[in-house]
């Protein structure tokens, strides 16, 4: 497969201003999408936009670096192989609102005594993303239909969704790795002196961020210190860790004293609710403190760079002097004479950022167009990891689980339709299997009475007026209930179509305030 | 795949600082896999006793808890047959914060302080309520005649 025109697209405009960071193509084109065997038409389009969503979803999980915000990316860096699941247009916009830190390359290791130049030397080794191998990619179990004569239209179809998502995925890495392969030769040809580009970052701004880098608590990885805190407990989390926590699937109330454990014959029982309402969805609770709701609050740096701010390539740290300049550099207002002594006192960063030049440029931007959520924290100038008292989860500039997940609802939905489905299934199943004894019992009993009376000997016997009405009655109240289940989903879903409208017109607000910049 | 850099972090620090009474050792051709003993706590009936126990870590650690298992017979309410632990932490209550370290002292403490209340094995429950001294007894001895 060659570049497709979405890499062409987006390659091809190397640098921030011309290029627009939310245009997002469709991937695989039509040939590649199968052939959707046997659907209708309306069908067709339903599963043509679910596969469209899946691709926009693929392609905003590639690490692009012209794509960055103050040192990070949208993206994360892979450090979890599996499926990532949580809803990547709200978190890049989160990112991209600074309310949410950016998904920044992790470094394996860091040691507070290197100088700047070893610590620059160690940043610039890392990759945009973690090395994906094709390994990776073959992690799906066979599927036991492949090897039948004959083949249902929905063994065709789960097929064909196998095959899809294996393109997909392939078109990942594939993507990723060009992504990859772009940054390097870009900084390459960087190094070389032939052009400057205005995506790739600073000096100062990687020694900005990297300078008393903190480990992560769950990934142990380090990152720039402006880490998520918990909202509860001040704990700090970094972003790709953050994405990965998730609600336990629908299941039913855990006994609080029956213990909790799942997967022992024990609980097979209750595994089987009859009542689908009985299944509950719970909220995270804080990895470190276990209080239900978790959710993060993050405090955005002292200036802007990337998305919203300036290009990567122009942040200089007030302190320094500039060696080359760009004719468009917005940063040149800094005193020289300052510049001494921000040598001697550089590593101890977060102290001294109020005689920081904070990029006058980006923060009345900031100051404008931004939610007053985050300007309240912009504002709040002082050091970032201050002790704080714990948040309410619905604390303004709080993000939580369920913000960047807001699906739990339609999934808790689902597992209960489904439940009731299966109930239903059975009961109906059951009902008729005493209905279908009476119409047999009345035909043999028109055909001749010996047989009728034989049947009667069996335990087919035939039903009275008032069981039948009985079954009836039961039939009627089976239909009346699903019908009523069918209208809450509907409602349900309803809810959260227009949720989803409200989190669009959210985006856009967040693309238009970005671009009229 | 390589291995995440928690599980190698985890890894080292769990050999440069032991914990009292818990070793981990990963496997050479598995580093997911653990072979674990665990020292049986004092003032409790498995007091001298070494127990053997198996972790692994899947895929998605730290997203999902370590899988824990006794290899050594243990006469334990929350251990059943097959060595299989009843522990909240091993199971929903499990916290990406949590780690091997503290998984394992978890264990040990459960083994400090039966739960009959929350049993995995009834029949080791129902006698550890109704004959309290005699399934101590029992602990005791099956400690004695497997745990060493």
């Amino acid at each position: 497969m060659g570049n497709t025109p979405a890499k062409e697209a987006r390659s091809g405009s190397s640098s921030f201003g011309t290029s627009n960071p939310f245009a997002r193509d469709i991937l695989l084109n039509s040939s590649e999408q199968g052939a959707l065997t046997g659907l209708s038409r309306k069908k067709r389009e339903k599963e043509r936009e679910r596969q469209r969503r899946k691709e926009e979803h693929l392609v905003n999980l590639i690490v692009d670096y012209t794509e960055s915000v103050d040192g990070g990316y949208l993206a994360p860096y892979g450090n979890y192989k599996y499926n990532l699941t949580y809803k990547t247009q709200v978190v890049r916009d989160l990112i991209i609102e600074r309310r949410l830190a950016p998904f920044y390359t992790p470094m394996e290791d860091f040691d507070e005594k290197w100088t700047d130049e070893e610590l620059l030397e160690n940043v610039k080794k890392l990759h945009l993303h973690a090395q994906c191998t094709v390994d990776d990619l073959l992690d799906e179990e066979e599927d036991p239909d492949e090897h039948k004569i004959y083949q249902s239209a929905n063994a065709m179809r789960r097929r064909e969704k196998k095959v899809f998502k294996k393109r997909l995925k392939e078109k990942a890495v594939q993507l990723q790795d060009e992504a990859d392969d772009k940054f390097r030769r870009d900084k390459r040809t960087q190094a070389s002196g032939i052009r400057t580009f205005a995506e790739i970052p600073s000096d100062d701004l990687l020694l900005k961020l990297y300078r008393g880098a903190q480990e992560c608590p769950i990934c142990f990885l380090y990152y720039p210190k402006n880490m998520n805190l918990t909202r509860c407990c001040v704990q700090p989390i970094c972003t790709e860790c953050l994405v990965q926590m998730k609600r336990l699937e629908p299941h039913v109330p855990h006994d609080e004293n029956a213990g909790s454990n799942s997967d022992t014959p024990a609980e097979g029982d209750s595994e089987t609710p009859s009542d689908p309402d009985d299944l509950i969805s719970e909220p995270v609770k804080c990895p470190f403190c276990a209080v239900p709701d978790f959710g993060v609050i993050y405090a955005p740096l002292d200036f802007k760079s990337g998305i919203g701010g300036v290009a990567p390539a122009e942040y200089r740290d007030s302190g320094k002097t500039i060696e080359e300049e760009d004719e468009n550099s917005e940063v040149e207002l800094e005193s020289p004479d300052l510049s001494d002594t921000k040598r001697l006192i550089k590593g101890q960063s977060g102290q001294n950022s109020q005689s920081r030049l904070s990029l006058p440029k980006g923060d009345a931007q900031h100051s404008r167009s931004f939610s007053s959520t985050s300007r309240r924290l912009s504002e709040s100038d002082t050091p970032v990891h201050k002790r704080r008292g714990s948040l309410p989860p619905n604390a303004p500039g709080v993000v939580t689980i369920d913000t960047i997940r807001p699906d739990w609802e339609q999934r808790l939905l689902n597992a209960r339709a489904k439940l009731a489905r299966r109930s239903a299934a059975a009961t109906a199943l059951h009902a008729s299997s005493l209905i279908v004894e009476g119409p047999q019992q009345t035909h043999s009993m028109a055909g001749s009475t010996l047989i009728a009376d034989r049947r009667g000997s069996s335990n087919m016997r035939v039903l009275s007026r008032q069981e039948q009405a009985e079954i009836e009655q039961k039939m009627i109240d089976e239909a009346l209930r699903l019908s009523l289940l069918d209208e809450e989903e509907r409602k349900l879903k309803e809810k959260v179509k227009e949720k989803e409208k409200e989190r669009e017109t959210e985006h856009r607000k967040v693309q238009s305030d970005v671009r009229r910049k | 795949m390589s291995l995440p850099k928690r599980i190698i972090r985890e890894t080292e620090r769990l050999i440069s600082d032991p914990v009292p009474g818990i070793t981990a050792v990963p496997h050479s051709d598995n580093l997911r896999y653990f072979d674990v003993t665990i020292q049986g706590p004092e003032s409790s009936p498995y007091e001298n006793g070494k127990f053997k126990l198996e972790l692994f870590l899947p895929d998605e650690y730290p997203m999902v808890a370590p899988k824990v298992r006794f290899l050594t017979k243990i006469y334990h309410p929350n251990i059943d047959r097959l060595g299989r632990i009843c522990l909240d932490v091993l199971k929903n209550n499990w916290s990406p914060a949590l780690q091997i370290r503290t998984i394992l002292l978890s264990i040990q403490a459960l083994l400090s302080s039966p739960n009959p209340d929350d049993p995995l094995a009834n029949e080791v429950a129902e006698e550890w309520k109704n004959n309290n001294v005699h399934a101590i007894a029992t602990a005791k001895e099956w400690t004695e005649k497997y745990a060493n």
